[in-house]
């Protein structure tokens, strides 16, 4: 076929739409030490301390940043184990028996309206760093660093796009706590001088769209709107989210604050909510547990810290197809595959996808063009690919593969069943030396 | 705490779905909508029809055979291997594609070929096409040229006396079309006779296809359905075709305005002329199916663009002015190979920027200049 991709199709098995279910508390909590980000980190506490929720228990050292590590649950801490983190690393965490009481630590005070009304933008920076907020859209990324610019802001957009087919988790929290979103949005715009605020989720969530005009009725001044942007893939793609909702491009290589816009997930902005009124971490998140790999495909609301094996064992294990799994951390377009279900539920965790193996044969490349039709930063996959099997250094970073954003569309496109994505991510580190 | 059954896991890069679609089912696509004008072909030219795709299609289908088998050989491993496992070996690695692609090509060499040509003429063209045009280059989606095309051409060139453009069965009983002494096609009258000569052709009867030529390339009716089935389809790239054909009936109406204002031709009807060409020939074949392989057209919006508009000048000019009353195959050698450099890396781009369309207004330019100077001065069409 010659033609962009702009829908990912997906099997229908993959599509079923799942009610939420608390999952129970898990015995035992871990917290990553070292994660995907941060390589090292010191400690706090000894082994057989009573933590609380909302501790301190040390520091994670990043490349450039630190973070402490706070508690999401409260017991007794028992040592450091070995884990996977999503991304497929052998990382420290610590572990934590539960004690099922849930006591709140003296670290987390709640701030009244006065309060919050003083709050400068330095004092919002430095909550999110002390609250360890991260980009929980999937980067991980400490959210302070993107209030740290000089940059005059006039919109703030809100990502609830969540463009990866057969997600849920973040059209789950708006309709859960619309409330609270908006909230945060306000803080951050008087924190950051912004007059707009643009909540933006698919036009297709109709129950969004009715969840959110309610909420938003008598908020007519706070210059906070809901928006919603269209149904392609990829809108959730910063880029393309700030362009529909504010009509601005930004150019590749620049940062949207150099064009006065800020744009943030919305669980980040749940949890920054959460830090600034009340202090505490993000305890929870929605974690769908999906595929064909899987006996009872379910949605949870899940601890932070608890192990993936306990919910997929709540779905009633894998499926005896005789098939191996690929196990899949986030949607079926940009997702990673880890080697082992070991896994725990960071803050970015959303999404455990099983799949059945089911291999693609490639075909030669017949030139068909879907690829570069597809890209949505106006790459050429296919003449990336080429140069990469060329073997011709130049002509690779002539075609800038460093602008690609993995978002897939271009093997996922491919009349071929070539992975032309995979040669572009090649081609990134072939550029790179 | 968790009783269930282990894991085994299996990691791969992202993404880990893909769109229902592939390379054979393109292919697919391409012989569903040669069909009806292979039904077409069989029913008028009966065995004819018969001799040149009973050749054209076992000779190009064994040829890719023979290559895969020579290409498919085992990556050295130190072992010593027997004949039959390596023979065993080559088969795997011969897959749909290495079967229909050939198959695609063979049908259209096919087509391009008027049914009167001589069985060896057919295998020769079939052989040097699939060979030259893309073996040597490495095989499907390696090749610069239209095998299709190459082997068209070496045939009408090498074997031309063999041809003789018999009017076709249909008519018999009533008197052909045009005069056939000459034994060339429609077009072919006109560049040997002027315009005169094809004064009265009716219109309707090349839109059916009463007329000689080339057995596809005949039955302009048929072509448009294929054409439809493939765009709906979306397995050709409807920018090509459609650039393709407005860039050859804007410069032939440019063309026919010329030629009504110079009064060079006696009783000379502007819309007849334009309709004319348009309706002759393998111009709508060659748009269809020929120009369209996206292996030898380059892969972005731009590039396409601007292949299809060279090719389509290309064809007007060749028609117009040259001895060759064709100028399909040719145009279209000529466009595949720019393609490489219509996507090389440096000047390639997915979207439309000044340079380009600088380019392109300077093409369209001169082109005209051409047309005109050549019809003013030239004096080739009396
Ligand atoms: S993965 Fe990269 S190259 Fe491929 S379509 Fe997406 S942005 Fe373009
Ligand atoms: S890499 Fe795939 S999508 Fe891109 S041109 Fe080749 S066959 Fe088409």
């Amino acid at each position: 076929m010659i033609a962009k991709a702009r829908h990912i199709e997906l099997p229908a098995v993959l599509l079923s739409h799942q009610e939420l279910e608390e999952a129970p508390l898990p015995l035992f909590v871990f917290l990553a030490g070292t994660n995907g980000r941060c390589a090292s980190y010191t400690l706090d506490v000894k082994e057989g301390d009573h933590v609380k929720i909302g501790d301190k228990l040390g520091m994670r050292k990043g490349p450039f940043f630190e973070q402490p590590i706070i508690s999401t649950v409260s017991g007794t801490y028992l040592g450091i184990e070995k884990h996977l983190h999503h991304t497929g690393k052998t990382c420290d965490f610590l572990k934590i028996q539960n004690d099922f009481q849930d006591e709140l630590s003296s670290l987390c005070h709640e701030r009244s309206e006065e309060e919050i009304a003083s709050l400068t933008k330095d004092d919002v920076l430095n909550i999110m760093k002390d609250m360890a907020l991260v980009g929980l859209g999937g980067s991980s990324f400490p959210s302070y660093v993107k209030l740290q610019g000089e940059h005059d802001i006039h919109t703030i957009v809100i990502n609830g796009v969540e463009c990866e087919p057969s997600l849920a988790s973040d059209h789950r929290l708006m309709l859960e706590h619309p409330h609270e979103i908006i909230e945060g949005v306000k803080y951050l715009m008087k924190a950051v001088g912004a007059k707009e605020g643009k909540i933006c989720a698919k036009w297709i969530y109709k129950d969004l769209e009715s969840t959110f005009s309610s909420a938003l009725a008598g908020e007519e001044g706070s210059g906070v709107s809901y928006c919603q942007v269209y149904n392609f893939y990829p809108q959730g793609w910063e880029v393309a989210c700030i362009k529909s909702a504010t009509g601005i491009e930004v150019e590749s290589g620049h940062l949207p604050a150099e064009y006065g816009v800020l744009e943030y997930n919305v669980a980040t902005i749940y949890s920054l909510y959460l830090a600034i009124r009340y202090g505490t971490p993000l305890l929870e998140r929605y974690v769908q547990i999906h595929g064909d790999g899987v006996v009872n495909p379910k949605f949870f609301k899940v601890r932070i810290g608890t192990p993936i094996q306990d919910l997929v064992a709540l779905c009633g294990g894998y499926t005896d197809s005789g098939k191996k799994k690929r196990l899949i951390f986030g949607g079926p377009m940009m997702g990673n595959t880890v080697n082992s279900d070991d896994v725990i539920c960071s803050p970015t965790v959303t999404s455990l996808l099983v799949l059945d193996e089911a291999p693609y044969k490639a075909d030669p490349c017949v030139r068909c063009g879907s690829c570069v039709y597809s890209c949505p930063t106006h790459l050429m996959p296919v003449l990336i690919a080429s140069a990469v099997k060329a073997g011709d250094k130049a002509k690779v970073k002539s075609l800038h593969p460093e602008r690609c954003v993995e978002c897939g569309l271009c093997a996922y496109a491919c009349t071929s069943h070539i992975n032309v994505t995979e040669f572009v991510r090649r081609a990134k580190r072939i550029a790179k030396l | 705490m968790s009783e269930m059954n282990p894991v085994r896991s299996l990691q791969e890069p992202s993404p880990h779905v893909r769109r229902r679609d592939s390379a054979s089912i393109m292919m697919l696509d391409v012989i569903l909508a040669l069909l009806p004008l292979l039904i077409f072909s069989f029913i008028i030219y009966r065995l004819d029809a018969l001799k040149v795709f009973g050749i054209s299609i076992p000779t190009m289908l064994l040829a890719e055979w023979v290559f895969v088998m020579i290409k498919g050989k085992m990556p050295y491993d130190g072992m010593k291997h027997s004949f039959q496992e390596k023979f065993l070996y080559a088969i795997k690695s011969y897959t749909p594609l290495n079967a229909l692609a050939p198959l695609v090509s063979a049908l259209i060499y096919g087509m391009c070929l008027p049914a009167s040509t001589s069985w060896y003429g057919v295998f020769i063209g079939a052989l040097c096409g699939i060979v030259f045009a893309k073996l040597v280059f490495g095989g499907t989606g390696h090749n610069i040229f239209n095998p299709a095309a190459v082997g068209m051409l070496i045939t009408r060139l090498s074997f031309s006396s063999s041809m003789t453009y018999s009017p076709i069965y249909w008519t018999e009983g009533t008197s052909p079309i045009i005069d056939i002494t000459t034994g060339g096609t429609v077009l072919s009258g006109i560049s040997s006779g002027g315009y005169s000569s094809i004064a009265d052709i009716s219109l309707l009867d090349l839109f059916l296809g009463k007329t000689q030529g080339a057995m596809g390339e005949v039955c302009k009716v048929l072509i448009l359905v294929g054409l439809l089935y493939l765009l709906l389809r979306q397995a050709i790239d409807w920018r090509i075709t459609f650039t393709y054909i407005g860039t050859f009936t804007a410069l032939m109406a440019i063309a026919s305005i010329a030629i009504a204002s110079s009064g060079l031709v006696d009783n000379f009807n502007a819309w007849h002329f334009i309709g004319f060409e348009f309706l002759s020939g393998g111009m709508l074949f060659g748009a269809t199916f020929m120009l369209t392989d996206p292996v030898t057209s380059p892969v972005t919006k731009p590039g396409r663009y601007m292949y299809a508009l060279i090719a389509g000048c290309l064809t007007v000019i060749i028609r117009l002015f040259s001895s060759s009353p064709e100028g399909v195959g040719y145009s279209i050698l000529l466009a595949n190979l720019l393609t490489p450099a219509l996507d090389y890396p440096k000047w390639a781009s997915s979207r439309w920027t000044w340079k380009k369309a600088l380019l392109v207004g300077g093409i369209i330019f001169a082109v005209i200049l051409v047309l005109l100077l050549g019809i003013y001065y030239g004096g080739k069409i009396s």
